[in-house]
Parts: structure tokens; sequence; C-alpha cells
């Protein structure tokens, strides 16, 4: 008992040190605190974390409103406050995903919405920009879609915050907080996006888009589908088809009805479909870097994917993909160099497919996937 | 494009460098001091060591915090690339995106050959600046 009385107060008797008494008396009161009020304390800390990057992410969705919101005006004759107001009584359109406890059909039901979500989208379009073109229109969807993006997270962060707050459980606090680094990195790639899709700058997930632009040159499109055109080109004695999304405006179409319309007009005799895409890639690997694969190498929902994926069975069609690696960053963000020059690298390998996987003769179609904002034909 | 080491990286290695030694001698003094407390906790030798360990741990913190706040993120500057689609003419620039900008729009009369509305943009793309800026080439041709 002497002797942790000792270690307490520094040892007795009058050479007793009292700078070793407030030193060892803070240290046990730091443990008993943390033994009692750890949790509380970590608590604290995340909440605080979560504080910040809210402030980030507001500092982001007023920043982005207001880029949406300038844009918009370009194309309006209506007063700055009049758009501004309509804008803002659109950033919290919803669509209510399909029940699918009952799963048959349910991706007909889900592109049907998705379709009612669209033209919702066009009609909003031209009612706020009448004086927008067709490209400018595109364009104007994607910058309210992304500015839509940045303002969801922005709410979601603040309700688990406050919901946090408001029932203390660490629980709720420690879900949102052990996220927050993917959360912060997607939001910051929409936000990005915002500004590239206001300026009509290529984005990452342009490149499937943009081979098949390079492979259409000197063609005559046709529109196969909403917002897909396609170009017929003799390459090496082959009848090859090139399918992309209508550009230059921010659109990626419907590439999986346009593949379906086409490889229908040709009644199944098709003998490759090769897709070109944007795919995310895993960390430590290199942005641009090209790979191949076979299945329908399309990001959306599932109505356009199953489309293709209908007509390569139906008509026992193989299917080949080629993708891009990039993040999400890139993928959302002004195209960068290393992706733009992997261009080459896809048109050879697309070039190997069609003399040695196919013969004189066959038909061919080349789908690049993705976003063609600032990329025409 | 040449993959010479930036400047950036090489201050950077320093910092760390230093940072290291930082945490070498704090913990020598933490040690000491801890060490110092056991023997004698009466003497005031061990105090002194563990203000100087904390010392030179917060002025790693305040250092740390410091290199943050001045690392400068990556502005990506994105520029287009013109070619001409005269055969023959190599004309290629590389000039700063304008709006209105989008690949495969026709720019008007090649410069070099003289083709009419032969000048297009040929890609746009996104470059880092501290890596090598892209350079316009104007190769001799004859259209």
């Amino acid at each position: 008992m002497q002797g942790l009385l000792d270690l307490l107060t520094g040892g007795s008797g009058e050479g007793s040190n009292p700078y070793a008494v407030i030193f060892n008396l803070l240290f046990f009161v730091f443990i008993i605190f943390s033994i009692f009020y750890g949790q509380r304390i970590q608590q604290f800390m995340w909440l605080k974390q979560i504080e910040r990057a809210l402030m980030k992410l507001d500092v982001w969705q007023r920043e982005g409103k207001v880029i949406c919101k300038l844009r918009v005006s370009n194309f309006s004759d209506a007063s700055d406050e009049e758009v501004f107001d309509t804008i803002e009584g659109f950033l919290e359109f919803f669509m209510i995903m399909p029940v699918d406890k009952d799963p048959a059909g349910v991706l007909n039901r889900l592109e049907h919405l998705m379709d009612v979500r669209k033209s919702r989208f066009e009609d909003f379009v031209s009612r706020v920009a009448p004086k927008a073109n067709e490209a400018d229109s595109k364009t104007l969807e994607n910058v309210i879609e992304a500015t839509i993006a940045v303002f969801t997270i922005f709410r979601i962060i603040r309700h688990f915050l406050l919901l946090g707050k408001k029932t203390k459980s660490t629980f709720l606090i420690m879900q949102i907080y052990m996220q927050l680094p993917l959360i912060m990195i997607f939001a910051k790639a929409y936000f990005e996006a915002l500004k590239c899709f206001a300026e009509g700058k290529p984005i990452g997930d342009g490149v499937g888009p943009l081979v098949a632009a390079r492979l259409m040159r000197g063609g005559e499109p046709k529109e196969v589908a909403k917002e897909v055109v396609a170009v017929e080109k003799n390459i090496n004695n082959r009848n090859v088809i090139i399918v992309k999304a209508k550009g230059p405006g921010g659109t990626v179409g419907k590439p999986g009805l346009g593949v379906k319309n086409v490889i229908e007009e040709k009644e199944g005799k098709v003998a490759r479909v090769i897709m070109i895409d944007a795919a995310l890639k895993l960390e430590g690997e290199v942005t641009g870097d090209v790979i191949e694969g076979v299945g329908a190498a399309i990001g959306d929902p599932g109505p356009e994917k199953h489309k293709i994926e209908e007509s390569g069975v139906k008509y026992n069609i193989p299917i080949d993909a080629i993708i891009v690696k990039q993040s999400i960053e890139d993928a959302l963000t002004s195209m960068k160099k290393s992706i733009a020059m992997s261009v080459d690298d896809v048109i050879k390998r697309i070039h190997w497919i069609i003399n040695n996987q196919t013969n004189e003769g066959d038909t061919i179609v080349v789908a690049g996937i993705g976003n063609t904002l600032g990329v025409g034909q | 494009m040449s993959e010479e080491k930036r400047p950036q990286a090489r201050v950077s290695r320093v910092i760390l460098i230093l940072i290291g030694i930082g945490m070498v001698v704090s913990l020598y003094f933490i040690v000491s001091a801890t060490a110092g407390y056991f023997q004698n906790p009466q003497g005031s030798q061990w105090q002194t060591q563990l203000l100087y360990g904390l010392l030179i741990l917060g002025a790693i913190w305040l250092f740390n915090f410091w290199i943050k706040g001045r690392s400068k993120k990556i502005e990506w500057h994105t520029v287009s690339q013109l070619k001409c689609e005269q055969e023959g003419c190599e004309y290629s620039e590389i000039r700063d995106f304008k709006e209105g900008d989008y690949v495969y729009k026709k720019l008007g009369n090649c410069p070099l050959c003289g083709g009419q509305d032969t000048l297009y943009i040929d890609l746009i793309y996104a470059y880092n600046p501290l890596e090598v800026k892209p350079q316009s080439t104007e190769t001799a041709q004859s259209a």
C-alpha cells in the first residue's frame, strides 16, 4: 500500500517531488476517464471528422448549384432568380426502384421507369433552357444529374450526422465515419464531373465512344436507337457496324437497344460483337491499361446489358469486351492523357479480333459504350 | 514522356528523413525519461528529458500540419489536339481547350497545307502540368 502511495505521490518524506505528484495524478485521472468515457471521446472525434467532411460537402454542393444555375441561365430568357428557383425545386427529384420481390419482368419495369425519368429531365431542361440546342440540352441534363448527386450525398451525410448526434448511437456514427473516405471520393468525383460537364470536356468514361468515333471516321452515321448512331464500314473485307451514342452532347443513349436493332436488322447474321467501355481499375493498377475479356461491357443498371446478352444468346453471337482501366475520379472527370492515348491500343486489339477471329465477308458489330460528352462522330 | 524525378518527390523524401530523425531523438528522450523516473523519481533530469521528447514530438506534429497545409493538389490542364485530315499533311497543334470544342469538330483551313476545311480536333485530354507539357509539331509536308 505504501509502495502504491509512493508511486502516486512521487515518494514520501521531505524529498518528494511535487511535479511527479501532479504528473502521476494526471496520469491516473486520464486512465480512469478513459475507462468510463473512452467511447464518448471516440464518438466525439468521429463526429468532428464527419462534421469536417460535411462542411466540405456543403461547399461542393453550394458551388455545384451555382455552376448549374449559371450554366442553365445562359440558355434562358427568364430572370436568374426565376431559373434558380426552378432548378432548386428540381434538385430533390427521385426515382423509386421497381419492386424486386417478384423478379419476373423487373428489367422491363426498370427500363420503363428510367425512360420516364429521362423524359422528365428532357422536359425540365427544355422548359428552363429553351435556347439550348440538342447537344447543349444533353450536357445540361448531365450537369443537373451531377448537381443532384453531390446534393444527395450531402443530404445523406447530414442526415446521419444529425441522427447520430440525436440518438448518440455509436453504431450510426461509426458506420458513416468508416465509409467516409469512399463517400468523399465519390462526392469529389461528381463535383469535378459537374465542372467538366458544364464546360463540355470529354470525360474518362467517354473512351468507348472515342474509339468508336475514330473507327467511324469518313462514314455516314444513321440513328439506330434513341441517341445512338451507327456507321457501316469495310475493314479488311469485313462489314463492320460501329455503334456509339450520338455526340457531342453528354449522353450514353440506349446502346443495348442500338446493338439489338443492328443485329435484328441483319437477321442475326453477325459473327461477333465487340464492346469497348471504361471500367473501374483496382488500386495499384495503372490508369489507361487496356485488357480483354468476354461479356457485355456496359455499366448500366441492367436493361441495356440484358438486351445485348439476349441477342447474343438468341443468335449465338460471341461477345468480346475490351476495357480501359480507370478510377472513379478518372471516369467522371476530364479525360486523362493516358486514357486518350489508350485509344490506339484498343483499335489495334479490335483489328486483331477482326482479322483473327472472323472470316472475310462476316458482319461484326463494334459498340463504344459510355458518355459521349465532347466526342462527335 | 520522360519519367524524370520531380523536385517535389526529392523534397518529400528529405522531409520524411527529417521526421524520422526527429521521431528517433524524441523516442530516445522519452525512453531515457522513463528509465530515469524509475531509477530516481525525485530527480529532475527525467523531467527535462521528458520535456525535450514531448517538445520534439509536438514540433513534428506541427510541421506535419504545415506540410499538409502547403501541399498543392494537382490541377489538370485540358488541351485540344488539332490535326489536318489532308493526306500527307502532318500538321499537329496542341492548344488550350476552349468551350465549344469537341472531338472531330471541324475548325476550318489548315494553316500548313492550306487544305479547305481540313483542320479538326483529333483529341481532347487533360495532362498534369507538373509533367512534361505536350508539344505541337508542324513537320514538313507537301500537300
